[in-house]
């Protein structure tokens, strides 16, 4: 049976193929008879036409220019522009990944500290929504609310304890992930905003540091910065950045919910003397980041590795990690019981979380995702009684108070966000992190494209965000009939039951 | 052996490139400045004088490209088609020689002008506009 009004496009392709050869004593009539301007056109279809046999005759790699010529071009040229077409006109507010329009926006709202109320009605779809937060009759007073603070190191009574007047800190990105511009607005405006800075696994944090925020210092697998030739700790190096004013806590990351379970090549050709020397690493070869601690090779000796961390640095060390199989966790719990020293934080970050690269496999398959990990966390420390021995912060797509403020119900003490933050500096979700061509200046270090992002402007809108969250963070607690946001808990959510029937 | 072959052909594309550029250059400022040769020229066309002001213009840009980095192909790609309007021109009204001074030595200036066109567009190939990409495509394929 015929198909309707389907485009047949052998026979499209083959009419406009006759027709670009025809084209040619067409407009050779036309010039010679006519006007010898319309030899422009003839000239114009000899090219056309020779690029049609180069496209359906020489070249190999592509079989749909190879069968249906100049035509299928077009296939290409729109499947390239697809993105941005779909991002602009097609996509729904609630559609795009990893965050829709509405999620960005509202941070842009808040990083640009423009009114960011909204009318009618939500726009999400409730009844379907797993876990919703229930509000009080009795909602507190503002003038009733207990401003956030948050001590890390006070259960080792440490000299130099930490303490954070704000449930927000900026998550882990390096400078080689970011370029020099974005670390220096963030640096600036967590300094304003008086919130911690994670300097991502950069090794040392020359760019994070000169904005003056205080840093927690990240020691990645493959302790860049800090490390020997071997790829295990050095000692001095590590005192050395420790007593560093401006270093406040280290972390130690044994995995990244982005790619959990996966070290990293560093490209000789992104490798330049200025990150070889921040790293630690030789410029003239790839580099291979390990995918685990060369110290630590099972639960005891993590717990150990840890110790140690804490002992030469004198300052409150964390652990970040991605939940994968939950025995493990519970030994590696079980085996910081047994040295009695627990790391001073947990940083729980969830499948969804973010990367300036990794394999898609592993951003897309790997892991436990943040509001499944963190109440089975909560609850196993709590249960082994040693909750209290540890702060826990969590991580992944929290950008916004809404989703902040579960996982503050489900265990957290503070929440980590890496993207919300590269949204408040301006990021549009183009997808490049990794290449280098980051429209917005800060996934790149070409200039051309730093150029436009501004780190007055940028750290502005940085210190906004974080006002403006915590804002509705309290706002929100206080709606809850909470006075502190540390009285949260599970009993504040409302879980979604599936087969919930008024008829039964 | 291929950084040996492609530091050659770079070379080459280079040289070529400049020859080309030198020639295109030429052209153009007869063009444009009003010779009286390429008056007539364009007058029996009946394209005086914006056609050759036009063609001027192109190979002008022609001239231009050719000696920048990135864009060599685009110029050879430009150069040659104004190449093929020169044979049509010839071919159809101009006759391929113009007299007997010249005994057919500009149409053979054409021709190996068009031929080093191609030859800058083969040796610059991966620059291309549009197909460009495909060369590096083809590489990688035939390095399996
Ligand atoms: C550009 C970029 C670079 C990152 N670099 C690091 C890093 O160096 N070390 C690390 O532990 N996590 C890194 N992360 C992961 C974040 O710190 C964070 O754990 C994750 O993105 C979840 O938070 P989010 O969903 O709020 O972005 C990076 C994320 C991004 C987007």
């Amino acid at each position: 049976m015929e198909s309707r009004l389907v485009v047949n496009l052998d026979a499209l392709s083959r009419t406009v193929n006759a027709g670009i050869v025809v084209g040619i004593p067409v407009f050779f009539a036309f010039g010679h008879y006519v006007s010898f301007y319309f030899h422009f056109l003839t000239v114009a279809f000899i090219l056309l036409a020779l690029l049609n046999l180069f496209y359906k005759h020489v070249q190999k790699p592509h079989t749909l220019l190879a069968n249906y010529g100049l035509i299928a071009q077009f296939r290409y040229l729109t499947e390239s522009v697809g993105p941005e077409l779909r991002q602009y006109l097609f996509s729904g507010d609630t559609e795009e990944r990893p965050f829709t329009r509405i999620d960005r926006s509202e941070v842009y709202r808040k990083a640009k500290n423009v009114d960011s109320s909204s009318a009618f009605g939500s726009v999400r779809d409730l009844p379907h929504e797993p876990l919703l937060l229930r509000h009080s009759l009795f909602p507190v007073k503002r003038e009733e609310i207990v401003p956030f603070s948050l001590t890390f190191g006070e259960e080792r009574g440490l000299e130099k304890r930490h303490t954070m007047h704000s449930p927000i800190l900026i998550s882990a990105m390096s400078y080689g992930a970011l370029g020099k511009r974005a670390v220096m607005a963030l640096s600036r405006g967590a300094r304003k905003a008086g919130i911690l800075l994670n300097t991502g696994e950069g090794g040392f944090p020359k760019y994070h540091l000169q904005e003056g925020a205080d840093l927690i210092f990240q020691m990645g697998t493959a302790k860049f910065g800090v490390r020997t030739e071997s790829g295990e700790l050095d000692e001095k190096k590590l005192t050395e950045v420790a007593s560093l004013g401006a270093v406040k806590m280290i972390e130690i990351k044994f995995s990244q919910g982005a790619k959990p379970g996966k070290g990293g090549l560093l490209p000789q050709e992104k490798i330049s003397p200025e990150i070889a020397s921040l790293r630690g690493i030789s410029p003239t070869q790839d580099f291979l980041s390990p995918s685990s601690h060369a110290e630590c090779v099972d639960a005891a000796s993590s717990a150990a590795f840890v110790k140690r961390v804490q002992d030469l640095s004198q300052l409150p060390v964390g652990v970040k990690m991605c939940l994968g199989r939950e025995e493990e966790f519970v030994q590696l719990i079980d085996a910081f019981m047994e040295q009695d020293r627990f790391p001073d934080y947990l940083v729980i970050d969830g499948a969804e979380g973010g990367t300036g690269a990794a394999p898609k496999s592993f951003m897309d398959d790997l892991g436990v995702p943040i509001f499944s990990a963190l109440p089975f966390v909560q609850n196993h420390l709590q249960q082994k009684g040693v909750r209290n021995r540890l702060k826990l912060i969590a991580s992944g797509k929290l950008i916004n108070p809404g989703s902040q403020i579960r996982a503050l119900c489900l265990g957290a003490d503070a929440v980590y966000t890496a993207r919300g933050f590269m949204l408040a500096l301006g990021c549009i979700q183009a997808l490049q992190c990794n290449s280098n061509s980051c429209p917005t200046g800060i996934a790149t270090h070409n200039p051309h494209l730093e150029h436009g992002l501004d780190v007055v402007d940028k750290a502005q809108r940085v210190y906004y965000y974080v006002k403006n969250l915590e804002k509705d963070l309290y706002e929100i607690c206080a709606a809850m009939g909470h006075k502190d946001l540390k009285e949260l808990s599970a009993e504040d959510l409302f879980q979604k039951q599936e087969e919930r029937s008024c008829t039964k | 052996m291929h950084k040996v072959t492609g530091r050659l052909s770079k070379i080459l594309s280079i040289i070529l490139g400049t020859a080309l550029s030198a020639v295109f250059f030429m052209a153009a400022w007869a063009k444009v400045s009003g010779n009286p040769g390429t008056k007539e020229v364009f007058t029996t066309l009946e394209m005086e004088p914006h056609g050759r002001i036009i063609i001027g213009i192109i190979e002008a840009a022609a001239a231009f490209l050719l000696v920048t980095h990135k864009y060599s192909a685009t110029g050879a790609l430009l150069g040659f088609a104004v190449m093929i309007g020169a044979f049509i021109a010839h071919g159809t009204k101009l006759g391929f020689v113009l007299s007997e001074a010249d005994g057919g030595f500009l149409s053979l200036q054409m021709l190996i002008a068009a031929s080093l066109c191609l030859g800058v567009m083969w040796l610059e190939r991966h620059d291309l506009p549009i197909v460009g990409k495909l060369f590096d495509l083809e590489d990688e394929r035939t390095s399996l």
